[in-house]
This record gives structure tokens, sequence and C-alpha cells, in this order.
């Protein structure tokens, strides 16, 4: 479980600050995987780096009793002159997991076949993405943070990667970011929405996306032209 | 099936001349399905299937009567019986198009979707502009969860026939379940204006736009649909559904939207469940501290391999920056003094035995302080933190700097210098010493760096500054009283002579306090790790 208690962060743009959460309090119970809903802006990716401990909050405490991943963002944690295998090895010893397992899975997974000794400088965004969520299902942990990258790759490899993630999935639970309702729908049971600062964890999952689309207000997914929307 | 008959007068003319020919032949099949068919079409059901029961016993290997039966017993659902009739005319005629269609559709009502597939596809085969034949088999494709091929098949039949509403609900719900929500609404929207009074089709716009998410259109098609037929249970069960559903978010909202002083008091802190930790055999403090070596350890590797980039020399070029550092002064000064050190015999020695400390120094302050910078990407890992980055790389180069001294002073020797240090220790204890002021430095520069961006250039002066002033190569011993008095405030000074006073045994300079540059050193970390702790959070910031 990850708990937040009283968390306030806020970041600051050229010109003005942004509150990403304001005085939040709430769980994200292991066994639920949650979708974060969000408009542009609101700070979705930010709350995934607070929750992984990759960026502090301003005030209040994120509590881990678990093991959270670090957020498998499109850019990854990858050091560019580093070979796929070198990266791949240091991050098991900073997880203290066992170096030659990790390594066999992430080439077995990856399919970089002889690009897995290249610096990893050389790698298309696809070979990158690979990578990164190799090395991510590789380690065990207990809650799995996805940056919005499930839509890299073909369609193949999209197909491994979510049978990869049902797998883990039987132990460990998801909290992703994505602007596909399809990724959020095959990916999760239920959904959080953050907006003004305020983190609401819903029961399902529908519920989290018409909550959304009701915030969203004047952005209707398509305009009724022949029926005047008289408001309920 | 049939047509209507045009009067009750035809409708006897009819009836009268049929039943006269089954008069004269009470074996005459096709007249017996006539007669059952118009049964049918009086909606005397039963008696039509009876009759037409009759006609396949009395002609059970004509296609057409075959045919003719199981058409009237489908409509009294008698389709297990149908199927067995169709699979008889179908043998016995299998290139007739229109049997092959209506057999697709009685497998299709028993749920025997693969069968049915291979019949609509022979359907297919014979008449490929068939709508019928693409919207059935639309159907049975969706049963076995082709849903792809379904979608395929429905728009080749709403090609052809573009104005049937039966089939744009059909590829509408399907759509929706693709997830194809703007186009399952396109559909819905057309067959709206083509037939404003469906209440089946204000339904499914409902379901679609639950699904989409937008409760208040879902809310008002559910309304329509209810209105328009509001006797159906399935209708009257889902708007219900809705209303229970939206009431609840909106309260939600409402909720989010009060005060967020409310919303601290929803402290539940106490009654969290608490789940099992991980087992483990150490004390938290050792686990701690196992934890910490692990991921200093994973660093420094990681640097060792990336300092020096892919370059051929890769590691060597540590050693190679002293020695040509070296070779430079020796080349200058050798030249201006006559070759004599200060202090021992071999001039080379001499700058070295000052070069070492201050190389210890320099290098850690700028490897150090470039941490936090060079090392974003490594920082979202939330296992490491800049402490850990700044250990990582101090250590490699307090042990990068030890391993040249070892090889610089092995290879005078071996070359014949007097190049053995008389208090190792002390050499040692003076090097550390060193390191950690450099390191504290560099923490400091690390964090001052981040929010001011030219520090760095700033303090390279401060570094260039005590490279003249630190007494590398002349000794403060060469120096006027007055002007040695003030250098001896610079910790640097006083560091690389206490590296000398451990390597020259007759070199104890009344100026050096050890002291001073512990002090300094104790200083230095503090104010590093200090300033690192208190502005953390706002270090990790993107």
């Amino acid at each position: 479980m990850i708990q937040l208690e009283n968390v306030t962060k806020t970041y600051r743009t050229k010109s003005m600050r942004k509150v990403v959460l304001d005085n939040v309090t709430t769980n994200f119970p292991l066994g639920r995987n949650v979708g974060i809903l969000g408009v542009n802006g609101a700070g979705k990716s930010t709350l995934l780096r607070l929750l992984a401990g990759s960026e502090l909050a301003d005030s209040g405490y994120v509590r881990r009793r678990s093991r959270v991943s670090f957020p498998l963002a499109f850019s990854g944690t990858v050091h560019p002159s580093l070979s796929g295998r070198e990266n791949v090895a240091f991050i098991a010893r900073v997880y203290g997991a066992d170096v030659r397992r990790v390594i066999d899975y992430v080439y077995e997974f990856s399919e970089l076949g002889p690009y897995f000794d290249m610096p990893t400088r050389t790698y298309s965004s696809g070979m990158q993405a690979k990578l990164a969520f190799g090395l991510c299902l590789a380690i065990e942990f207990d809650f799995y943070l996805i940056d919005e990258v499930t839509a890299v790759g073909d369609a193949r490899f999209q197909a491994r990667c979510k049978a990869a993630f049902e797998d883990r999935m039987k132990d460990a639970s998801i909290i992703m970011v994505s602007h596909s309702f399809e990724t959020i729908r095959s990916y999760c049971d239920t959904g959080a929405l953050l907006n003004n600062g305020t983190l609401h964890i819903f029961d399902n999952l529908g519920e989290a996306i018409m909550a959304y689309r009701s915030v969203l207000g004047v952005e209707r997914l398509v305009e009724q032209p022949m029926i005047a929307h008289e408001k309920a | 099936m049939v047509d209507a008959p045009a009067s009750f007068f035809e409708l006897r003319e009819t009836l009268v001349d049929i039943i006269a020919k089954v008069r004269e032949d009470v074996r005459n099949a096709p007249a017996l399905i006539t007669i059952a068919e118009q049964f049918l079409h009086a909606r005397y059901e039963d008696q039509a299937a009876t009759i037409a029961r009759r006609a396949t016993e009395v002609a059970p290997d004509d296609p057409r009567v075959l045919r003719g039966a199981s058409g009237i017993l489908a409509t009294v659902r008698e389709h297990h019986l149908c199927s067995r009739l169709c699979e008889k005319a179908v043998a016995l005629n299998p290139a007739n198009a229109e049997l092959r269609l209506h057999y697709g559709v009685i497998l299709l009502e028993l749920r025997e979707n693969n069968k049915a597939i291979d019949q609509l596809e022979a359907h297919l085969a014979f008449e490929p502009d068939s709508a019928m034949g693409w919207r059935n088999i639309s159907s049975a494709l969706c049963n076995i969860g082709e849903f792809t091929r379904g979608l395929d098949a429905v728009n080749k039949a709403i090609t052809l026939t573009p104005y049937n509403i039966e089939f744009r609900i059909h590829r509408a719900g399907l759509e929706n379940h693709l997830g194809m929500v703007g186009e399952a609404l396109e559909d819905l929207q057309f067959a709206q204006s083509e037939a404003p009074d469906n209440a089946t089709v204000r339904w499914l716009t409902s379901v679609v736009f639950e699904n989409a998410g937008d409760a208040d259109a879902a809310l008002i098609h559910a309304r329509a649909a209810c209105e328009m037929a509001p006797h159906n249970l399935e209708f009257a069960g889902h708007h219900e559904r809705l209303e229970e559903r939206f009431g609840r978010i909106r309260e939600t909202l409402d909720r989010l939207d009060a005060s967020s002083q409310q919303r601290a008091q929803q402290l539940t802190r106490a009654t969290l469940p608490r789940l099992p930790r991980r087992k483990s055999q150490h004390a938290p403090w050792v686990q701690a501290i196992i934890h910490q070596n692990r991921i200093v350890f994973a660093l420094l590797l990681r640097e060792m391999k990336t300092r020096f980039g892919e370059t051929k020399l890769g590691y060597a070029w540590a050693l190679l920056e002293p020695i040509m550092h070296l070779a430079l002064l020796a080349v200058v000064f050798s030249a201006m003094n006559n070759g004599q050190p200060p202090i021992g015999e071999s001039l080379l020695v001499y700058y070295f035995t000052g070069v070492l400390p201050y190389l210890t120094f320099s290098n850690t302050i700028m490897h150090v302080q470039a941490g936090i910078e060079s090392n974003r990407n490594l920082l979202q890992i939330p296992m490491v933190t800049h402490v850990d980055v700044f250990f990582a790389r101090g250590l490699l180069e307090f042990l990068t700097q030890l391993t040249v001294g070892i090889v610089m002073f092995t290879t005078f020797f071996a070359i014949g210098l007097p190049a053995l240090p008389s208090q190792v220790e002390t050499c040692v204890l003076a090097l550390i010493f060193v390191w950690s002021f450099g390191f504290g430095i560099g923490m400091f520069n690390a964090v001052m760096a981040h929010f001011i961006k030219s520090w760095d250039y700033l303090f390279s002066n401060v570094v260039r500054a005590l490279y003249f002033t630190s007494g590398i190569f002349y000794s403060p011993g060469m120096m006027p009283d007055w002007i040695r008095e003030i250098l001896a405030w610079n910790p640097m000074l006083q560091g690389i002579d206490w590296f000398r006073s451990g390597f020259y045994s007759i070199y104890e300079p009344n100026w050096l306090d050890r002291g001073y540059v512990v002090m300094w050193s104790i200083a230095m970390l503090m104010l590093g790790l200090g300033m690192e702790r208190s502005l953390r959070r706002k270090l990790t910031a993107q």
C-alpha cells in the first residue's frame, strides 16, 4: 500500500505556481490497478514520481509499505553510453536483485539481440522502451508505476507487455497514467481523478471516467447536432 | 415470405384452386406448403406448422418443399427441426444461394456459429452483393469473438444498403464494443435521423455515451428511450442504474470541492491495516547500511565505466592526467630553479608531493559538484539519493588518486629516485582530510549550482587561485615571513605541507597546524551534507 498523508505538492512554471496536490490524504491499496485521470497539466506524471519517491512533496508524507518501482517513463533511466546489459546490471544491483537472472530475463524479453551489448544511445525509441519495460518487469515490485508508455512499440510487443504485466499482476498492482481510455481500460480496474489539487480514488473505472468527463465539461467527446442539450 | 393477397376474393380463388389440387393428389407437397403459407399468413401458426410437417413427410427429397417447410417452421421457432430440413435440402441442392442464407440464419439462431459461418460464406460465394449475407455473417463472427472481421462484414452490408437502420444499430453496438466511440455515435446519429422514434437507437446511444464517460448525454438518451418504450424493462433498468450512478458521481465531485480542511480530517492513519513487512534477518540500521553500500557500489562501477566514456584507454586516463601535469611542471620549473628542490633531492618527487593532494582536492570538487546535474536520469530511480551519488563519485576520486599516488611513487622508485615516504600513515591521513575537505565543498557546490547557474564558473576561479597559493611548486619556507603568515590561512597549503611532513622525515614546518585542516574538512562536510538535507525537496523538483 502507498499512503499519502497531508501531501502538498506544487511546482513552478515560468509564470505561476501550479498546485498538483493540496493537502491530500488517501491510500493506493495493493491489489487495485489504478488508472490516473486528469486534464493536461494537472500533474499526473508528477504524482507518479511522488509515489515512486523520485520527487519529494513540499509537505506531508508519502509512505510506502510495499516495493514501488521507479516511474517507467519513456525517457527511461538509462545511461546513453552504457550498453543495455550494463544498464540492466546497474539497476539490478541497486535493487539488490540477482544480477544474472535479471539480465537473462531482460535479454529474452526485450529481444534486442546483439544490440543488448551496444550503447543505449544507438537504440531507437522502440528499443529503449523494450529495454525499460523488460528492466521494470524483471524486478519484483508490488507496485508498477507506468507513465504513458504502453503505446510504444509494435502490436506484437504491446501484446507481450500486456501478457507479462498480466503475469506480474497476479501479485502486484499497477498505477498508470495514460491519455488512452482504451489502454487504461485494458490494464486497470479502477480509476483516480486528479483535479485542482484533489485526488480521489473511485471504486470502479467507469465512475472515474464519467467523473473525469464531467470535469472536462465543455470538451464533449462528440457534439450532438440534432438534439439540444437540456442540462440535467 | 408470402406476397400479401390483393383481396379476400383473390385469396379465396387461390385457396380453392390449391385445395382442388390437393384433393386430386394428397401427396402434392408443394401445394401443401402453399396452404401452410396461407395459414401462416392468416396467423394460424400451429395449423401452418402441422401442414408443413406433413409436406416434409410426403416429399422428404424435394429441396424446395424442405426449404418452404423450414421457412414456416422457423416462425414457430422449431429451429432444430429447421436445421435438419435445411441440412438435407443443402445436400440435395448445394448450389442454391438463398437456401444457404436461410440455413445460415437458422444456425445462427441455434448459436452454431461456426457452421453458420460456413453456410453464409457459401452463400456469399454465390452472391457477393448480398447485404443480408454480410449482415448475418457479421453476427456469427462477433459471436465467436472475431470482432474486427465482424466489423468488416457489416461495413460491406452497409455499403450495399446504406439506409438500413438495423444494420446501423448492429454496427454501432460492435464499434462501441471495440472502443470506437466516435464511429458508433456517428452511426447512431444517422439511425436517429432516419428513425427518430426508434427507442433501441436512443437506448444504444445512451449505452455508448455511458461507455465514453459522458454521463449527461447518457442520461438524456436513456430518458428518451424510456419515454418511447415505457414498457421495456431493459431500457428502464438501464436508466435507473444510470441515474443512481450519476447521483453518486455528483456527490463525490461535490465532496471533492469541499474545503481542504475537511479533507485533512479524513486522516485514517490509526485505522489502516498494516501489511506484513518483508522478512529481514538484520536490524533496520544494519539493513540501511547494506542497502547504502549496495547502491554506492553499483554507482561506483557505473561511474568507472562512464567517466572516460568509450575511449580506448578508458580508465588509464585517470593516470595520464597527473603524469602530464607533472611533466609540464618539471619542464617549466627545472629550467628556472636549476633543478634544485626546496626539500629532498628530486624536483620531480617534490612537485608530485604537492600535485597529488591538490588533484585529490580539486578533482573531487569537480566530480562531486557535477553529481546532480549529470545524473538527472539516474536520480529518477527512487532508491538512488543525492548523497549516494556524491559518495560514489567522491569515493571513486579518492581511490583513483590513491592508485595514482602508488603507481607514481613506485615508478619514481623504479627509476632510481628517492620516492619512499618516511611515514605512509601520515601521508594517507593527510590525503583523507584533503579529500573530505574537497568532498564537502563539492557537495556544497552541487547544491549551489542547482540554484545559481554560474556557480561552477565562479568557484573554478577559487580553485585556480588555490593552485598558485598552496605551495605546490614552491615551499612556504622560501617566502618572506609576512606573505607566509597570510598564505598559512589557506587550508590547502596546510594540507599539502601535512602530506610533505609525512613524506620527508626532515620536514616539520613551524606554521603547520593539522587541526586547522581537520576543522575545515569537518566544517565543509557538515555544510555540504546540511545543504543537501535542507534543500532536498527543492533539488528533486523537475
